[in-house]
């Protein structure tokens, strides 16, 4: 499902116009990211939890055989909740 | 800053930012998840620019090791749900990191610590080497003066004894095969003994000094002057070469006792010797080809047994020391020369015709044999027989007698940690190599299995 699909079936679900939840979805997404940047974390229930975490600065070695330094950095992490594991769960038997 | 935010406060936000009601928003936030979630299980992937990608992935089943008790249990096969943030949302979170680059590192740090790791290990060998430097150098003193020991007898025999290496073993290696070649005719000597026993009465007539030399071994006490005797007639002396190195065997038998007591125990031999020599005068044209076979038999055995002995002394010899080696070499070959004189006088004595001083060179080195032998063998008997088994470090202070564990090497161990682990030093690092054939101790395999060396001091 790309974003275009996306955007279809979440404008039939709310019987918005696709253009009018194009802009609030963007809306959306433009406060989550300016929430993330802040560091907080979302918890959506019976989804999961969006959460900013730090990776701290390690070292590695490239297949060319180099050494290289790798700088910390801060990610976005998903965690699924329970119900949305067990959804996925029996979605993934059939 | 750090705050645990749900679906209500985005959707406060989305109505201060879109002019839409509370309700509403609040609505659209859950459809909006509601509707990612529908994608991810009808279509196993979502993607939402903007945002990021939900991916279902098929784990498949794997065998673990329970947290609890240890048993394995396995994993059953199922479906993860994985989310990827869009570039533009993974930049925007990560902007206070965003200045950082990855850096490629130099290996020279690395290096360096190898290095140091490579000195501390080199420096033992060379200690080892510079300990081994001084014995070559006494060798060197040690083969001079063995030259010199075919003139004056027993001078060098207290200074063989010092060296512990094998330079002891070097010089005893011609001396060795005389005595166990004189264990040969003292074999044969019990054949001689019937002839010559046959023989002394026909023997009296020819030479005027031997009825002396029955004379003193009826009386078999006085052995000194006898020597001088045996030395001064041509014929007798000869013959009394396997007589005095059957002496000089029962010398290094009892190894006690000096020359006086191999003097003094010769007389009984010598006394049949010398009439022996008289009779084969006379049955010289029966026995000759008897004594040239036994002779013969006597050269091939001689020559078995300095090359067996040059051949097993060679483990106990400084292989590395190209300096000690050369001496070796030249000092065998005089030894080889001096051997030569021996058994060519012998073959002779039945003809009884060669000159005494054929027989005096044979004689005196008959003495020393039997004086070095001693030494020769209690050198070997301070080699513990267990070395034999395991490699030895050349140069060493400690004998490999046995094996005290086993390591498998893994990264992050190194030699100097078994080292310091089994002998509480980082001298030891060589013997472990030495034992396990190690060339260079800073290449190791993985994985390899080291014996861990049992020492003992020398």
């Amino acid at each position: 499902m790309n974003h275009k699909e996306f955007i279809s079936a979440l404008s039939q679900r709310t019987a918005l116009t696709t253009k009018h939840t194009q802009s609030l979805v963007t809306s959306l997404l433009a406060e989550l990211s300016a929430r993330f940047e802040d560091g907080d974390s979302l918890t959506v229930q019976g989804f999961g939890s969006f959460e900013v975490k730090k990776k701290l600065e390690r070292v590695i070695i490239s297949p060319t055989g180099q050494r290289m330094l790798v700088p910390p950095k801060l990610t976005l992490g998903f965690k699924p909740s329970p119900t949305l594991k067990e959804s996925i769960q029996e979605g993934g038997d059939e | 800053m750090d705050a645990k935010l749900t679906t209500m406060d985005f959707a406060q936000a989305l109505v201060r930012r879109s002019n839409i009601p509370a309700t509403e928003a609040s609505a659209f936030v859950r459809h909006f998840f509601e509707t990612i979630r529908e994608g991810l299980l009808h279509e196993k992937i979502v993607k939402v620019r903007g945002f990021g990608t939900f991916k279902l992935v098929s784990v498949d089943s794997r065998e673990s090791v329970s947290v609890l008790d240890g048993s394995r249990i396995q994993i059953a096969s199922h479906t993860k749900v994985t989310f990827t943030p869009d570039a533009v949302l993974r930049d925007a979170v990560n902007k206070p990191f965003a200045e950082f680059e990855t850096v490629i590192l130099s290996d020279e740090l690395n290096l360096a610590d190898f290095e140091a790791i490579d000195s501390s290990v080199t420096t033992e060998p060379s200690v080892a080497s510079a300990s081994l430097v001084s014995p070559a150098s006494h060798s060197s003193s040690a083969s001079s003066s063995s030259a010199e020991a075919p003139t004056s007898v027993e001078s060098s025999t207290p200074e063989e004894s010092t060296p512990t290496t094998s330079i002891t073993s070097e010089p005893s290696i011609p001396e060795e095969p005389q005595t166990t070649e004189t264990t040969s005719t003292s074999e044969t000597s019990i054949s001689e003994k019937p002839q010559t026993t046959e023989t002394t009465s026909t023997s009296e007539t020819s030479i005027p000094e031997e009825p002396q030399a029955t004379g003193t071994s009826s009386a078999s006490e006085p052995s000194f002057p006898e020597e001088p005797q045996a030395t001064e007639t041509a014929s007798t002396s000869e013959s009394s070469i396997p007589e005095e190195s059957r002496t000089s065997e029962h010398l290094s038998e009892t190894t006690g006792k000096t020359e006086s007591p191999d003097a003094s125990g010769s007389p009984a031999t010598v006394a049949s010797a010398a009439p022996f020599a008289q009779s084969t005068d006379s049955f010289q044209s029966s026995s000759f080809a008897f004594w040239h076979c036994f002779f013969g038999f006597l050269l091939g055995l001689l020559l078995f047994v300095a090359g067996y002995c040059v051949g097993y002394l060679r483990p106990f010899a400084l292989p590395c020391l190209s300096e000690s080696a050369a001496p070796a070499a030249t000092k065998q070959s005089p030894a080889a020369t001096k051997q030569s004189p021996a058994p060519a006088a012998q073959p002779s004595a039945p003809t009884a015709t060669t000159p005494a001083a054929a027989a005096v060179p044979a004689d005196s080195l008959a003495v020393p044999a039997s004086s070095q032998s001693p030494t020769s063998q209690a050198s070997d008997a301070k080699v513990p027989s267990e070395t034999l088994a395991y490699p030895q470090l050349e140069g060493g202070e400690y004998w490999i007698v046995g094996i005290k564990g086993t390591e498998i090497m893994k990264p992050g161990r190194t030699l100097l940690n078994f080292s310091l682990k089994y002998y509480k030093s980082k001298d030891f690092v060589p013997y472990i190599c030495t034992m396990n054939n190690i060339k260079n101790p800073d290449v190791v395999p993985l994985n390899k299995e080291l014996k861990i060396p049992e020492l003992r001091k020398k």
